[in-house]
């Protein structure tokens, strides 16, 4: 059978270029380790996970040696035979179960025509056991790896406890045709760029820096401009550094009562809050911009066939001192929702513009923080499984190309777990501790007093 | 057209195809979030050759508000 080649779709060039431009895949390894408190059968475990192989072609993805430019094209391995390693490390220390789980995560795909994706069997103390993956961000994105890790729950709890076989997965293969068949529709490309030529229109956004002004007008003055917006990335010291923060089922029910009750979403909640901590952090600076992640996944056919989807846009706001919370939310949420009607707009394209029409140079940004909020939990819907006690941890590749990357996600307990990925020679521990602090003393003094303006919240918190 | 809408719906939502009608509502009763709604429009907006106004589309509620407005656009 001969071999299908594909380009890579525009979100999976957008790590392809992260990759080139730091010279090494590991700063888009995606990793996590998911275990639950029970004993697996690891040799079940082990032919699931095997079977996952065959029904996911995301994990099948092969890159093509690299071209001249350093271009890549993809395709579909036909079989992934591989064994499944178990990994017992409930013997080891946290530091030395730290230290081996870095050691995995920390190993780029570099090889071409190879495997991106290494999936263990995992045993950890006090009786956590389940799996561990790492994988090339090329292949799936966070909303991806769930999805594989659910079905793999499901096919475990099939042969074990016999509930339904799961239904076949998506072929990731029909996405990405679609994917690169909207790259050759002009008109809409027009469309969208439109869009973004009216956003550009309103002027040069203003960066705004988590620990202060301060960083900017260092900015400026080491180069000498001092009507410079934007900053320089750190791209040379890229040692990552990771804080992760857990808030209650309790707390988070009211949060997802508040948007339910308020018709907004926890993304535009969470972009409030951030944006005010900013606003905050700034002197009271009222134009904000976070860059937001998009995971373009509306159809089944996107929601379940893996891949790597997400996209990351600017969500820049002015919003006064005077202006109510719930307000702020609701101006956010109808720029996110314009956001998402043309979120197919290429990340490159975007980028020139930027370039263009504001001379924004290479390896700068006006947004001094990343968010994703990830709505989809590992599920527990098995009867078996439900209630017990279950552990998932996103892991650090070691390297972190941006400032501060923020990842809210949902846990099967029913709470929210804050994953913050920082840049070390740019941020601490404290740091990010104090940011978590602030942004949570932001979100429930809006979501408590309806009645508060932006201005108020930040005087009080 | 409101056939054609519901079969694309059904590549968005879990409700059989047959059990969608104009009174369906996009968010309470098929379960789009705001995501899956724009990106249905940008998918009318390609098949019927069409420009929707933002801040009319925001006022599309039900299936058949869809269908009307559409309808009216293509006229």
């Amino acid at each position: 059978m001969s071999i299908k080649y594909y380009p890579l779709a525009p979100a999976q060039a957008t790590q392809h270029e992260l990759a080139k431009e730091f010279g090494t895949s590991q700063v888009i390894n995606i990793c996590v380790c998911s275990t639950l408190k029970v004993n697996i059968d690891f040799g079940l475990l082990k032919q699931c996970i095997q079977e996952e192989f065959k029904r996911s072609e995301c994990l099948r993805i092969r890159l093509t040696e690299p071209d001249e430019n350093g271009d890549v094209m993809q395709y579909i391995a036909a079989h992934d035979p591989r064994d499944i390693e178990l990994a017992d490390l409930s013997g080891l220390s946290e530091e030395d179960i730290n230290q081996k789980l870095n050691e995995w995560s920390f190993k780029p795909f570099s090889e071409p025509n190879a495997p991106m994706a290494d999936i263990k069997m995992i045993k950890l103390p006090d009786g956590y056991q389940g799996l561990y993956l790492s994988i090339d961000h090329r292949l799936v994105d966070s909303s991806g790896i769930i999805v594989i890790i659910n079905d793999i729950m499901e096919l475990y709890c099939h042969y074990v406890f016999k509930s339904p076989y799961p239904q076949p997965l998506s072929l990731y293969t029909d996405a990405l045709v679609k994917d690169l068949e909207k790259e050759k529709n002009q008109k809409k490309i027009d469309r969208d760029g439109a869009f973004w030529d009216e956003i550009l229109g309103i002027g040069e956004p203003l960066y705004s820096d988590v620990t202060g002004p301060w960083k900017l007008e260092d900015d400026r003055k080491k180069h000498n401009n001092p009507n410079q917006r934007y900053v320089y990335r750190n791209i040379d010291d890229t040692r990552a550094g990771f804080a992760s923060f857990t808030l209650e089922p309790s707390p988070t029910f009211r949060l997802l009562e508040y948007c339910m009750n308020n018709n907004v979403s926890m993304t535009n909640l969470l972009l409030m809050g951030l944006r005010t901590y900013l606003s905050k952090a700034n002197n009271g600076q009222t134009d904000i911009s976070i860059r937001n992640f998009v995971s373009r996944r509306s159809t089944k056919l996107e929601r379940f066939s893996g891949g790597s989807r997400t996209e990351w846009y600017p969500c820049r706001t002015v919003i006064e001192p005077d202006t109510e919370f719930l307000d702020g939310i609701y101006i956010i949420q109808e720029l996110q929702n314009k956001i998402y009607r043309h979120s197919n707009y290429d990340q490159a394209r975007l980028a020139k513009k930027f370039a263009e029409k504001f001379g924004q140079p290479p390896h700068t940004t006006y947004e001094g923080v990343l968010l994703t909020y990830q709505p989809l939990p590992v599920r527990l819907q098995n009867p078996n499984l439900r209630g017990l006690p279950y552990k998932s941890k996103w892991l650090s590749n070691g390297t972190a190309v941006q400032k501060l990357y923020l990842t809210v996600m949902h846990n099967p307990n029913g709470g929210l777990e804050f994953f913050f990925k920082f840049q070390q020679a740019e941020l601490s521990y404290q740091d990010v501790e104090k940011i978590y602090y602030y942004l949570m003393r932001i979100i429930f003094a809006g979501v408590e007093h309806p009645e508060l303006t932006v201005g108020k919240i930040i005087d009080m918190v | 057209m409101f056939d054609d809408l519901k079969d694309k719906l059904s590549e968005y939502v879990d409700t059989p195809v047959e059990e969608i009608t104009e009174n369906s509502r996009f968010i309470e009763d098929l379960g789009l979030n705001s995501f899956e709604f724009m990106s249905l429009l940008g998918y009318l907006e390609d098949e019927y050759d069409i420009e929707v106004d933002e801040n009319e589309i925001l006022n599309i509620k039900t299936v058949g508000e869809a269908v009307s407005y559409i309808e009216s656009l293509t006229k």
